[in-house]
């Protein structure tokens, strides 16, 4: 497999659960250094696709590779390229989260450091809490740092920042940004449109098992809401003190403004107005004037915000 | 490329690709499988409810087979009667009961569909969970020797050599049933069935008394049952018991039809 081969390849792959058809023909792929996010309604097929593609489930038919390899007769050598964060966070309840760290670590020969990775996500606040006694959010921070703690090529994230409070979720976002620039495919599977919108290079949109819409964030916009290209950013101004609004609002604007997008500014708490403009003004300083595809990056400049981005 | 985050891990190190001891790897298949066993030994020895069956459990049998005129053999001393029974309870309870329940709960949260996706995979996992087990023997055995001890037990190095190949073939047939109760109830029903099962094997399943003070036909059962079968040949090792083929055979064959069941049936995830 070369560097520029599809990570993952899954082909027309079906799985029935009795009478139940989990998956129905689905077909995608995610390539190395994107972010590609799976996005469909509860039941649609994405964890059995995830499932399938990480050796946890055999499809009935069809076919699926992954880094090259039938994930099905995955060697440890393979299943150490592959980071996985499965949906119900698959952790000890008996162990403390530090200790479950380390132990995740120690499977695999050259890991992360396993420090700098708890200090990121901030489980060294809670690292010799027992796993059963930590909320949600923190399993979930558990659950991904397990995940990337191998230095994988290829992760799967489940959800990854359901349950989390907004600073995390935002290093959370950095840190899988942070994954796929340095070559890792990334496969997440989300309800939320904020991590497909803020996140994603590429969105498979699921149902019934089955693939219903791919490709960029903006194609899939444009190709099924007859969008011309543009987006609408909505954002609230929660957690911003009203006397910085206006500033803000205006800044926001004129960033906007440079990438040709539209914005409507809403009191309704659907995003946070600060995190948009950050996020904006991130992109604006990496994508800059130097971005060698004018067209990847007006997708790119779309996919910015954190908040809703609808026609 | 972007500079990363300020507190980011260097999961974005741009000579990470170029750097061959970074790529992902295993660890070595003896470090793998070291490192689950002390992973799930620590776990295990620092639960109070599995330190209580691990370790309390067979010290009260110890004590109560040793003070009370029951469970003995006719001119053998109360001490080597109730340190056979105590060990074949102290195996049941780590090979049986805690990883029926440690796996059955590991099962309900995940954790064997986790651990199937990581180079450990699921034989790294079991042998892994093996070895943690053994582990935990060698730990009651030290502990619950030192209180027989003080209670006047005096081993001989011979009886306690022979004791180490019924030890493997118990723990491997008690393994397998933990692991087969683990993998085929629900968790709430392997809470209920390790120990239930666990109480009734010790008190009738010729633990904690020998066979031979039943009557004749549940005498005969307890003879078929692992519990009888270990129970009968820890009292040929240390108490000076009758050595019966027939034990060991028994408890050959649970060993054997464990293992292939748990190959058969035993179940890694809740769907």
């Amino acid at each position: 497999m070369d560097d520029h081969s599809p990570a993952l390849v899954a082909s027309d792959l079906a799985l029935s659960y009795g009478p139940v058809r989990a998956l129905d023909g689905l077909s995608l792929t995610a390539a190395p250094g994107e972010v590609t996010a799976l996005l469909g309604p509860n039941g649609a097929g994405k964890t059995t696709a995830v499932s399938c593609a990480t050796g946890l489930l055999r499809p009935d038919s069809g076919t699926v590779r992954v880094l090259g390899t039938d994930p099905w007769r995955a060697s440890p050598e393979h299943r150490a390229r592959v980071g996985v964060m499965i949906q119900d966070g698959g952790l000890a309840s008996g162990a403390g989260a530090m200790q479950l760290l380390r132990y995740g670590a120690s499977l695999h020969a050259a890991p992360l450091d396993v420090d700098e990775v708890a200090e990121h996500l901030g489980i060294d606040e809670f690292a010799r809490t027992l796993v059963r006694r930590l909320s949600g959010g923190q399993r979930q921070r558990l659950a991904l740092a397990l995940a990337i703690i191998g230095r994988p090529d290829l992760v799967f994230l489940d959800e990854p920042t359901a349950g989390m409070d907004p600073s995390i979720r935002r290093r959370v976002r950095e840190l899988v940004r942070g994954l796929a620039r340095t070559g890792t495919a990334v496969v997440l599977t989300t309800h939320l449109m904020d991590d497909v919108v803020g996140l994603a290079d590429a969105v498979r949109v699921i149902s019934r098992g089955r693939v219903l819409a791919a490709g960029s964030v903006q194609e899939v916009i444009r190709e099924h809401r007859g969008a011309d290209g543009g987006v609408t950013l909505r954002a609230t101004a929660s957690g911003v003190a009203p006397e910085a609004v206006p500033a803000l609002e205006q800044e926001l604007r004129e960033t906007a403004a440079r990438h040709g997008a539209r914005l409507e500014i809403s009191s309704a708490a659907a995003a946070d107005l600060e995190a948009v403009l950050l996020d904006l003004m991130d992109r604006d300083r990496s994508d800059g004037p130097h971005e060698p595809d004018a067209e990847a990056r007006g997708a790119r400049t779309d996919d910015a915000p954190t908040a809703g981005a609808a026609r | 490329m972007t500079a990363p985050p300020p507190q980011a891990p260097q999961v974005d190190d741009a000579a990470r690709n170029a750097r061959p001891d970074h790529r992902p790897r295993p660890a070595p298949p003896l470090r793998r499988v070291l490192a689950h066993a002390g992973f799930e030994a620590r776990v295990l020895l620092s639960n109070g409810e599995q330190l209580m069956v691990a370790i309390v459990l067979p010290a009260m049998v110890l004590i109560g087979l040793r003070l009370l005129p029951v469970g003995r053999l006719e001119g053998v001393p109360a001490i080597e009667t109730a340190i056979a029974a105590t060990l074949a309870t102290a195996l049941i309870s780590t090979s049986f009961t805690s990883q029926a329940i440690m796996t059955g709960f590991d099962r309900r949260n995940g954790v064997l569909r986790w651990i199937a996706t990581t180079p450990l995979g699921r034989g790294g996992y079991l042998a892994g969970k093996i070895l943690a087990t053994l582990i935990t023997h060698v730990l009651q055995v030290l502990v619950l020797g030192v209180l027989a001890a003080a209670l006047g037990w005096r081993p001989e190095l011979g009886e306690l050599m022979a004791l180490v190949p019924v030890w493997l073939i118990g723990t491997v047939a008690f393994g397998a049933l933990g692991l087969l109760v683990a993998g085929l109830l629900r968790t709430e029903a392997v809470l209920a069935v390790a120990n239930l099962v666990f109480v009734l094997l010790v008190a009738l399943g010729g633990v904690a008394f020998p066979t031979a003070s039943f009557p004749r036909i549940l005498g005969g059962l307890a003879d078929l049952l692992p519990s009888g079968a270990l129970g009968e040949l820890m009292r040929a090792c240390l108490a000076d018991g009758p050595f019966t083929a027939g034990s060991a055979v028994v408890l050959l064959a649970w060993a054997a039809a464990g293992v292939a069941a748990v190959v058969r049936w035993f179940r890694w995830t809740d769907s």
